[in-house]
């Protein structure tokens, strides 16, 4: 559906997107995970045509668009402010893309009309922008990108601007509508559980390139890199030459492997530790311990009845399964 | 097509800095190059004789004597007043504030005539006063005094000068008054070791910009100051109209061109510096509740109302007040040609040039304006030129009218560009007067749409020309609307430049109301009054309009 080969994005000599490859397939959705500055917000720009590529290829559904004008591209874009026309209505909003098309005025009211089912704020047409709650907002601006059925969807950290309980329940919403409209979709965020929740594949995106590109199980259980590692909070990073799990260790050139929490468990024998910190969350507790020579390493432990101390001596068991290499920088 | 829209927008971007360049920085050019070579060789002689002349070293002198004056008492009286605008609250508050566009939009005829209307010989407090004592002669002399000229100087500039302090005063937290409180600041400490240093880079704004506006005053002095007072201006007047000595004028006017460059220069530099401050807890308005403050807010306002609307009650009152009784005549008066008059045509025909140069002016000065705020604000071409051709916007306020005029008449009169004889050169003057206006009530309405918006019309599939007709067009049109009116109203009273460019059958209302005024008769005076009227409550209608459609922060100057 949407390919990008090699795209590089300059301004001056500020290197803002550094070769970037990725291939889309037909209503997959795809998520562009990363911190701020990582490039994210830029490659959906390029790809609308609001910047200008300093080289590659951009192919849509097997056209290349690359000089094309973003009026001409026949994208959606969903803005990190919503831009919604402040002088317009709701209607007038969502039918402004519309208009631009050859429908007669009836067929534009009907399109509006069957949006704002879909985003679930019927009878809303007449109502002033700067009325509507941010959350009513995003639903306008979701609808405004929807109503031309463009070609793809680009949503930017389309939830950012709303509190953490208003965005729990719309992440789902938003992959509910896209999935029901069939739409190809890249979705932006620095928030991993909307990533999580909302993407096909996740693109973690550092420094203008994707680090690693997989499906949400494949990068939280594979990660590539200690960069993937630190982003996903997954701490436990040992290096090759660490002396306590040498045994343990694939036969691998990685200088440095992820004991992936997943994979440690208490036992009544193994590996030697000393518990440095307790943290209980209701249904996990979350256990840091210090791994004599191989740094301090942190795991979940599931069952309430298991109480521990700080200080107290611990014995390891190690599921070989979840001990992962990491690419060698 | 991409290209037809790419060229189309060169074009935008040539059209206004070809309409500056051909009519203010040709014109001034020539100022340049007429006073250094008058005749074709080069020559100094209109410096040496304003060097040794005791007589333009007076101008000189008188002009920077007044000026330092008129800021002088102007801020010494708004001082007070700002204080009682930011700590109390009172009806009117905010009305009283807005009015500080309003000398933008009266004309300084209209001020002097009011003036005039008010202490002058035939003025409403003479004559109630020789009724009252049976007096012989009007006992306040005023006329032809530099007294005169300050209390005008002071009526213009009170509410700009108001404005500027009390924003930024406004926006001063009251935490730092309240500590100094506690840490036991007596009044007169608050004053000088708090309060003063404090408002010290709105003060010195604020008294730049009196100085600059006093400094270059024609119309109050011309009329008011009668032979024995010239500033500047006045002098590159008489020099040019009276005694045709034009190597003087573009001396004195290319030395007034740079004094005035410096300090708008200086200005710029001032409300940068003052647009940085911000705090967090603002000084909140309260009531008056003791009888102290009650009288010290009450007597500010009184300066206030006295100062601001006195004169222009008294202009109407006069108008209509003919011998002990109310009477049209005066009105009825405009329609006719009198016999001995002055004037070519009768002061009818003047409205009606006047409302047609406003129209012209307007039109333009909204095209120029507004292409000019798209060209700074890089919405145009995006080659971030705007920071080069912001000062550009400026520099005509910096320029004052006479020299434009002057400008005009040494640059315009001969090929390449004969139009001397042409009523075009009114409008054009107009315009460069009122497109900074234009540009400066825009640009902000501009600034203020999130990029975000148009880029999102453009993915939507809108062309450019739709996304300016459904997007910023109407984002922006408060703020055409306001520049426009600002346009219409300075047309309307615009007189530096007008005596020097209009001819004999095409007079504006500010000219005949000045042609009036020197002649003798009461037929010549009332007619003054009435067209006087008229001009003020178009201006007072246009202020009315700009000050609803404004919204805060918009054009601010």
């Amino acid at each position: 559906m949407l390919e990008l080969k090699n795209v590089h994005l300059s301004y001056g000599p500020n290197e803002v997107l550094k070769g970037i490859s990725l291939n889309i397939g037909q209503g997959e959705i795809i998520c562009l995970l990363g911190q701020s500055g990582s490039g994210k917000t830029s490659l959906l720009r390029v790809i609308a045509g609001l910047e200008q590529e300093t080289q590659g290829s951009i192919v849509l559904a097997g056209e290349r668009i690359n000089g094309l004008k973003p009026q001409q591209r026949h994208v959606g874009l969903m803005f990190q402010d919503y831009a919604l026309f402040p002088h317009m209505s709701v209607a007038e909003n969502i039918a402004f893309g519309l208009r631009s098309g050859k429908m007669d005025a009836q067929q534009v009211r009907q399109r509006v009309d069957e949006l704002l089912h879909l985003v679930r704020l019927d009878g809303y047409q007449d109502r002033p922008i700067d009325q509507l709650s941010g959350g009513e907002q995003q639903r306008v601006a979701l609808a405004r990108s929807l109503a031309p059925r463009p070609r793809l969807l680009m949503l930017d950290e389309p939830l950012g601007s709303l509190d953490a309980s208003l965005r729990e329940t719309l992440v789902k919403e938003v992959h509910d509508i896209i999935k029901l409209a069939g739409l190809t979709a890249i979705y932006v965020t620095h928030d991993q559980q909307e990533a999580f929740v909302i993407a096909d594949r996740i693109a973690i995106m550092q420094h203008g390139q994707i680090e690693q590109i997989a499906t949400p199980q494949e990068l939280y259980y594979r990660p590539h890199s200690r960069f993937v590692v630190e982003f996903l909070g997954l701490h436990n990073v040992v290096s090759a030459d660490c002396e306590a799990i040498r045994e343990l260790l694939p036969d691998d050139t990685a200088r440095e492997f992820l004991i992936h929490p997943k994979g440690i468990s208490l036992a009544d024998e193994g590996l030697n530790a000393v518990v440095t910190e307790v943290i209980f969350s209701g249904d996990r507790t979350a256990v840091t311990v210090e791994v004599p020579l191989c740094g301090s390493w942190r795991f979940f432990v599931y069952d309430p009845l298991i109480r521990l101390d700080v200080g107290q001596q611990v014995y390891l068991h190690i599921d070989h399964e979840f001990i992962i290499p990491l690419a060698n920088k | 097509m991409n290209n037809i829209w790419r060229w189309g927008r060169y074009g935008l971007v040539v059209l206004p800095l070809l309409f500056f360049g051909l009519f203010y920085l040709y014109p001034v050019a020539t100022i340049f190059d007429y006073s250094f070579r008058a005749d074709g060789v080069f020559d100094l002689s209109g410096f040496a004789s304003i060097a040794t002349s005791a007589y333009y070293r007076d101008t000189l002198v008188f002009t920077v004597f007044q000026a330092t004056l008129s800021t002088f008492f102007t801020i010494l009286l708004v001082l007070p007043g700002a204080y009682v605008f930011v700590h109390y609250k009172f009806p009117g508050r905010s009305l009283l504030l807005s009015m500080s566009t309003l000398p933008f939009v009266l004309p300084t005829v209209v001020v002097a005539t009011a003036f005039l209307a008010l202490i002058g010989p035939r003025g409403l407090l003479n004559t109630a006063l020789m009724d009252l004592f049976n007096l012989e002669a009007p006992p306040i002399q005023l006329t032809h005094t530099l007294t005169l000229i300050l209390i005008v100087h002071v009526f213009y500039n009170y509410s700009v000068a108001l404005r500027i302090i009390v924003a930024y005063w406004s926006g001063l937290s009251s935490r730092i008054e309240d500590a100094a409180a506690v840490l036991g600041a007596n009044r007169w400490q608050m004053w000088w070791r708090i309060r003063l240093p404090l408002l010290r880079p709105a003060i010195v704004a604020a008294a730049l910009l009196v100085f600059i506006f006093t400094f270059t005053s024609f119309g109050v002095v011309l009329i008011l100051g009668g032979i024995r007072f010239a500033t500047l201006e006045v002098q590159i007047y008489y020099q040019t109209i009276n005694l045709l000595n034009l190597p003087t004028a573009a001396a004195l006017s290319l030395i007034q061109i740079l004094i005035m460059l410096l300090a708008m220069l200086y200005y710029a530099r001032l409300q940068r510096q003052m647009s940085s401050s911000q705090t967090v807890v603002p000084i909140r308005p309260k009531s008056a509740s003791t009888w102290q403050q009650r009288l010290f807010v009450g007597g500010n306002l009184f300066v206030v109302i006295v100062l601001l609307l006195m004169p222009l009650l008294a202009l109407i009152v006069r108008s209509l007040w003919i011998d002990g009784q109310f009477s049209l005549e005066y009105y009825t008066l405009l329609g006719e040609n009198v016999r001995n008059s002055v004037l070519f045509v009768p002061p009818m025909k003047a409205i009606a040039n006047s409302i047609a140069f406003g129209l012209m002016t307007t039109f333009i000065a909204v095209v120029m304006g507004t292409l000019l705020a798209y060209l700074v604000g890089d919405r145009l071409v995006n080659t971030r030129v705007g920071r080069f051709i912001d000062p550009l916007i400026m520099l005509p306020l910096a320029t004052s009218a006479v020299t434009l005029g002057l400008g005009f008449i040494l640059a315009l009169d001969e090929p390449p560009l004969n139009l001397r004889t042409s009523w075009v050169l009114i409008p054009i003057a107009h315009s460069l007067v009122a497109t900074p206006f234009v540009a400066r009530s825009v640009l902000p309405a501009l600034r203020q749409i999130p990029p975000s918006l148009p880029e999102a019309a453009q993915v939507l599939g809108a062309t450019p020309f739709r996304i300016w007709r459904r997007i910023e067009l109407p984002l922006i049109s408060r703020s055409l609307i306001v520049g426009a009116t600002f346009a219409f109203a300075i047309s309307l009273g615009e007189f530096g430049a007008s005596v020097f460019v209009a001819r004999p059958d095409t007079p504006t209302m500010p000219l005949v109301i000045y042609r009036l005024l020197g002649q003798p008769g009461t037929e010549n005076y009332g007619q003054a009054l009435a067209m006087s009227v008229l001009l003020l409550l178009v201006c007072l209608g246009s202020f009315l309009l700009i000050e609803r459609f404004r919204e805060a922060g918009v054009g601010e100057f």
